[in-house]
C-alpha cells in the first residue's frame, strides 16, 4: 500500500490531540505515583524535592509489607491454575458444545462481571461467616477465583470461538482418543486465549480489593488491602513505592505475555 | 502528451522507495468508453484505481479528468463513482437512503433527490426494493444497489473494482450483460478492474493488460487476443504456447525441434512466437508435412471439458504443447488417448510473432530496453519458455 | 452418536464452572436475598421469619433511597463521560496497524485494569490532595487563591470513577471501530462526503453497538463501585455501595445492607436490560 492521501490532516490532528489527552488522563495518576515513590522526604508533595530510593529500602525491609507480598504472591499461585482450568474447560464447552441451557450458562459465567461488586462482596462476606472462611487464605483464594473467573472464560472463549474443527477431526481420524485430542490438539490451539486469561487472572488477584476488603482480616492483609487501609489514614511515599512495584509486576507480565499471545484481541 | 482524452494519466508512479507498485507511462481513457484494466493479482491494477479515486497518493505523475488536474484532490472532490468488490453498502440505511447519500451531500432539493433515486433504481431494476435494508438483499441485488448509488451522482467516470468476483458464475454472467446494457444506455465512462480475462474481453471497448505496474498492451479485445504485443499478454490471455528459438536458413523458426513458419524472419536471428491451443491440429504421426513445419510428439494427457478437449502433447525435445480440440458432438474429432504418437500442425497465419529479433533492441517494436528486459524476466517456469 | 447424546455435547466441560459458580455465587446471593427478608433483634442479628421492613427502610429513609438515586445519576454521568472520552482513544487505537506503537497505546489503555483499584485511586488522592499537583497548578496559575478541598468533593469522585472505568468503554469501542469495513468510509468519500460528514454519518452510527456495550458495562460497574469513591470521596459520600459498606462495617446491620444491595441490583439489572433491549429493537429496525 502506498501512502494514503493526507487530505484530512487537520481533523486527524484534532482527533489525535483529543486521544492524547485521554491517554494522558489514563496515565497521569499512575505516573504521579511512580515519580512520588522516589521522594526523599515523608511529604507526598508533587513534584518531589529530589530523588532517592529511601522508601524502597523502607518497604523492602518492613516485615508487614513482606508478609503481604508473600500472601499476594501465594494467592496468585492458587488463583491462576484454579481459574484457568475451570475457565478453559467452560469456554471450550460453551463455544464448541451444544446442549440445552448453553446460553443461560454463558450468561451465568459472565454475570459476576455485571453484578455490582459490593453485592458479590456482601454475599461472600455473609456466606463465609457461615462456613468459617472469613480471614482465611482459602477464603481469599475462592473469592479471588470468583472475581477472576469471568475474565478467563471470556479470554478463552475468544480463542475457542475461532477454533478450526478440522485439526481435531484429523487427530480423531488418526486414531487419537478424545482426551488425547483435547490435550494434544485443542489445548495448544487455545493457547493464546489461555495465556491471556492467566495474565488477567493473575492481575485481577494481585489487585483485588472490593471483595477482599470484606472477607479478609488482620491475618490476611494482601498488598492492595494494606494500601487501602494505609491510604485512609496516612499518605507517605511508601505506598507509592508499593504501588509502583505492583504496577511494574503487572506491566512486565502483560508485555511478556503479549509476545506469546495477542492479549489485545482477547479482551 | 495529453490529448483530448476524457481521463489522461501521465507518468504515474506509486509505491514505496525501491518497490514501485505502479509505473505508468501514459493512459488515455476516452469519453463514454468501457475500459477494462486486466491483470493478475499484484500487478498494480487496484493501486491504479485507488490513485484515480484518490485513496492512494501517487509518488509522481498526474491524473487529469476533463482538463482538470485532480492528482492532489481528495476523493470527495473528484466526482467519480466507485463500485467496490464487497459492495460497501451502508448497512444502517435503506436502499433508497444509500442511493440518496451522495445526492444529499450535494444539497439537492428533496424532490430532485427522490427523482434521481427513483431513476437510478429503475436503471438497475430495483425500484421495488427502495425501502429494504442491504442485509435483506441477495449479493446480486446488493451489487446493483452499489452501481445505482455510484451512478446517482452522475459521476464523470465510474470505477469498478472487481465488482463481479463475489458473485456466483451464473449471476456473474447475468450481471455482465446488465452492466454493459446500463453503460450503453447512459453512456458513462466506465473503468473496470478485473483479473478475469473472459470478463474483460466480453465487456470492454478496450482492454489494458497490466503486469508488474506497467501496461503491457492497450487495445480492443480482439486486438489483445489476436495480436498480443508481449509474451506476458499472449500467456495471460488465452494461455498461448510460447516458442522461442533460432531462425533456420530456410526462414523457419526452430524452437527445439519444433519448426514454425512465420512469414519473414531473418535467418540466424532469434525470435519468439506464440500459437493458441485452439489453433493447433492433431494429425496422424505418419502424415508428412507439406512445408516441413509442425512437430511430432506423444499425447501425455487429455481431458474432456464439455465444449472442447484439452490435450497436452510432449514433443521429442521435452516441451509440452497444449492443444484444444473443439468437441463435435459425434465424437469424430476426439483426440487420441495418452501415449499415442501424433503430429502437431498449424497454419502460418495463426502464428503470432511476439519478438522478431530477440537480440536486437532496435526491432520493429519494443524499443525500450527496460521493457525488453522486463519481458525476459516474466518468462514463467511452467507454461512459458522452452 | 445418537441424537440424544449429541444434544448434550460439551456439557461435561462446563460442569466445574457450574458447580463453582453455584457454590460461590448463586448460593451466597440466594442467602443474601433470604437475609434481606429476615427480621432482626435489638442487636441487628437476623432472626427466622419474614419481613419487608428492611426494604421499607430502604425505600422510605432518604439516607438510603437518596443514595440509590444519587448512585443512579452518578452512574449515568460516568457512563456518558466514559463514552465521550473513550471515543477519540478508541478511534486512534482502531486506526493503528499492529505494531509497537499500538501495543504501547493498548498497554496504556488497559494499565488501569492491570493496576489495583487502590493504586489508581491512590494516584488520584495524591493528585487531588491539598498540596497535590492539581491544586498547585490552580494556585500557581492564579485561578484560586488557596488550595481547594478537592479530595472529598463530588467532582473528584466522578473523575476518579471515570478514570477507573474508562478502559471498559475503550475496549468494546475499539473492537467496534476496528471491525468497520474501511470501504464504507471510501464509499462515503467517493460519493462526495468529506471526513467530518463521513465520520458523523457512517462511523458514528456504525460504532453505536460498541458505544452501547461500553456504556452498559461502565454503568453496571459504576452502580456497585465503592472502593474508589470511598478513598476519594470519604465514607460520607452518598453512594449506595458506600452505604452498604458502612452498614456492614460500622453498624453491623446485615439485613438492611442486603436489602439495599438488592435494591441496587434490581435497579442495575432493570436499567441495563431495558436499555440493552431498547437498543436491540432499534438496531433490528435499523438493519432489517
Amino acid at each position: 500500500m502506498a501512502k494514503v492521501l493526507r487530505y484530512d490532516r487537520g481533523i486527524r490532528l484534532l482527533g489525535g490531540l483529543l486521544a492524547c489527552g485521554v491517554f494522558l488522563f489514563l496515565l497521569a495518576p499512575l505516573a504521579v505515583l511512580v515519580i512520588s515513590s522516589f521522594s526523599p522526604t515523608t511529604s507526598m508533595a508533587f513534584p518531589p524535592s529530589g530523588a532517592s530510593l529511601r522508601w524502597y529500602g523502607e518497604v523492602l525491609s518492613s516485615p508487614d509489607w513482606l508478609v503481604s507480598f508473600q500472601l499476594s504472591g501465594l494467592l496468585v499461585l492458587y488463583v491462576v491454575p484454579t481459574t484457568v482450568v475451570i475457565g478453559t474447560l467452560a469456554a471450550y464447552g460453551l463455544t464448541q458444545g451444544d446442549f440445552p441451557g448453553r446460553k443461560l450458562i454463558q450468561a451465568l459465567a459472565l454475570s459476576p462481571l455485571m453484578v455490582p461488586e459490593i453485592i458479590t462482596a456482601l454475599g461472600l462476606l455473609y456466606y463465609f461467616h457461615g462456613v468459617g472462611l472469613i480471614n482465611t487464605i482459602p477464603g481469599l483464594w475462592l473469592a479471588h477465583s470468583l472475581v477472576a473467573l469471568p475474565f478467563v472464560v471470556r479470554a478463552v472463549m475468544v480463542s475457542a470461538a475461532g477454533l478450526d474443527p478440522t485439526p481435531e477431526r484429523a487427530a480423531t481420524s488418526l486414531g487419537a482418543s478424545r482426551l488425547r485430542v483435547f490435550l494434544t490438539v485443542t489445548l495448544p490451539l487455545l493457547r493464546p486465549g489461555i495465556i491471556a486469561g492467566a495474565v488477567l487472572a493473575a492481575v485481577t488477584s494481585l489487585g483485588e480489593v472490593a471483595v477482599s476488603a470484606l472477607v479478609a482480616g488482620a491475618n490476611t492483609t494482601t498488598v492492595p488491602l494494606r494500601i487501602f487501609s494505609a491510604v485512609q489514614f496516612q499518605l507517605d511515599p511508601s505506598m507509592a513505592v508499593v504501588s509502583t512495584l505492583l504496577m511494574t509486576a503487572s506491566v512486565v507480565v502483560m508485555v511478556v505475555a503479549d509476545r506469546f499471545a495477542r492479549i489485545s484481541e482477547a479482551l | 502528451m495529453s490529448g483530448a482524452g476524457h481521463v489522461e494519466i501521465d507518468d504515474l508512479t506509486a509505491g514505496y522507495d525501491g518497490a514501485r507498485i505502479l509505473d505508468l507511462d501514459h493512459l488515455s481513457i476516452h469519453r463514454g468508453e468501457f475500459l477494462s484494466i486486466l491483470g493478475p493479482s499484484g500487478c498494480g491494477k487496484t493501486t491504479l484505481l485507488n490513485c484515480v479515486a484518490g485513496f492512494v497518493e501517487p509518488t509522481g505523475g498526474r491524473i487529469v479528468i476533463d482538463g482538470d488536474d485532480v492528482t492532489a484532490l481528495p476523493p470527495y472532490r473528484r466526482g467519480l463513482g466507485l463500485v467496490f468488490q464487497n459492495y460497501a453498502l451502508f448497512p444502517h440505511m435503506t436502499v433508497a437512503d444509500n442511493v440518496a447519500y451522495g445526492l444529499k451531500v450535494r444539497r439537492l432539493g428533496k424532490a430532485e433527490v427522490a427523482e434521481r433515486v427513483g431513476e437510478a433504481l429503475r436503471l438497475v431494476n430495483l425500484e421495488d426494493f427502495a425501502g429494504r435494508r442491504p442485509r435483506q438483499l441477495s449479493g446480486g441485488q446488493q451489487q446493483r444497489v452499489a452501481i445505482a448509488r455510484a451512478l446517482a451522482i452522475r459521476p464523470a467516470v465510474l470505477l469498478l473494482d472487481e465488482p463481479l468476483s463475489n458473485l456466483d458464475a451464473k449471476l456473474r454472467r447475468e450481471m455482465r450483460v446488465e452492466l454493459r446494457t446500463i453503460q450503453r444506455r447512459i453512456g458513462t465512462t466506465m473503468v473496470f478492474v478485473t483479473h478475469d480475462q473472459e470478463e474483460a474481453l466480453s465487456l470492454s471497448d478496450r482492454v489494458a493488460v497490466m503486469n508488474a505496474g506497467r501496461i503491457e498492451q492497450l487495445g480492443t479485445p480482439d486486438e489483445v487476443y489476436r495480436r498480443p504485443a508481449t509474451r506476458f499478454v499472449a500467456q495471460f490471455i488465452g494461455a498461448a504456447n510460447v516458442l522461442e528459438g533460432t531462425v533456420t536458413a530456410a526462414g523457419l523458426l526452430d524452437a527445439g525441434g519444433i519448426l514454425v513458419g512465420a512469414g519473414t524472419l531473418r535467418p540466424g536471428s532469434r525470435a519468439v512466437v506464440a500459437i493458441r491451443p485452439e489453433r493447433i491440429r492433431l494429425d496422424d504421426a505418419a502424415a508428412p508435412a507439406a512445408d516441413g513445419t509442425g512437430a511430432g510428439g506423444t499425447v501425455g494427457y487429455r481431458a474432456f471439458a464439455g465444449d472442447a478437449w484439452h490435450v497436452e502433447v510432449h514433443t521429442a525435445s521435452g516441451r509440452t504443447i497444449t492443444v484444444q480440440v473443439a468437441d463435435t458432438g459425434g465424437g469424430v474429432a476426439d483426440p487420441p488417448g495418452a501415449g499415442t504418437a501424433v503430429t502437431l500442425r498449424w497454419d502460418p497465419s495463426d502464428v503470432i510473432i511476439l519478438d522478431r529479433d530477440a537480440r536486437d533492441p532496435d526491432g520493429d517494436r519494443g524499443g525500450d530496453p527496460a521493457q525488453a528486459a522486463h519481458r525476459a524476466a516474466d518468462r514463467d517456469p511452467d507454461g512459458g519458455g522452452p | 452418536m445418537t441424537r440424544a447424546t449429541r444434544r448434550w455435547r460439551g456439557a461435561g466441560y462446563v460442569l466445574p464452572l457450574v458447580v463453582f459458580l453455584t457454590a460461590l455465587f448463586l448460593v451466597p446471593l440466594v442467602q443474601l436475598l433470604r437475609l434481606s427478608f429476615n427480621p432482626v433483634d435489638a442487636y441487628n442479628a437476623a432472626l427466622p421469619g419474614f419481613t419487608l421492613s428492611h426494604y421499607g427502610r430502604v425505600l422510605t429513609e432518604p439516607y438510603f433511597y437518596g443514595a440509590l438515586l444519587h448512585t443512579l445519576l452518578t452512574a449515568v454521568l460516568v457512563a456518558v463521560l466514559c463514552v465521550l472520552l473513550a471515543y477519540p482513544a478508541a478511534y486512534l487505537l482502531a486506526g493503528r496497524r499492529p505494531g509497537t506503537l499500538r501495543t504501547v497505546l493498548f498497554v496504556i489503555v488497559i494499565s488501569p485494569l492491570l493496576t489495583s483499584v487502590v493504586v489508581r485511586t491512590y494516584g488520584w488522592v495524591v493528585l487531588l490532595s491539598g498540596n497535590g499537583v492539581v491544586n498547585r497548578v490552580l494556585v500557581g496559575s492564579g485561578l484560586i487563591d488557596q488550595p481547594a478541598q478537592l479530595l472529598t468533593s463530588y467532582p473528584a469522585v466522578v473523575v476518579s470513577v471515570t478514570h477507573v472505568l474508562l478502559p471498559f468503554a475503550i475496549i468494546p469501542l475499539t473492537t467496534a471501530l476496528g471491525g468497520l469495513d474501511h470501504n464504507l468510509h471510501r464509499a462515503s468519500q467517493t460519493l462526495g462526503a468529506g471526513p467530518v460528514r463521513t465520520f458523523l454519518r457512517v462511523t458514528v452510527p456504525l460504532s453505536l453497538p460498541g458505544v452501547v456495550t461500553g456504556a452498559l458495562i461502565v454503568f453496571a460497574l459504576a452502580m456497585g463501585i465503592y472502593i474508589t469513591p470511598l478513598l476519594v470521596g470519604g465514607v460520607t459520600e452518598p453512594l449506595a455501595g458506600i452505604r452498604v459498606y458502612d452498614q456492614v462495617t460500622t453498624v453491623f446491620d446485615y439485613p438492611v445492607a442486603a436489602a439495599l444491595s438488592f435494591a441496587l441490583l434490581v435497579i442495575t439489572l432493570l436499567s441495563t436490560t431495558l436499555l440493552g433491549g431498547a437498543f436491540r429493537i432499534w438496531e433490528r429496525r435499523l438493519y432489517g
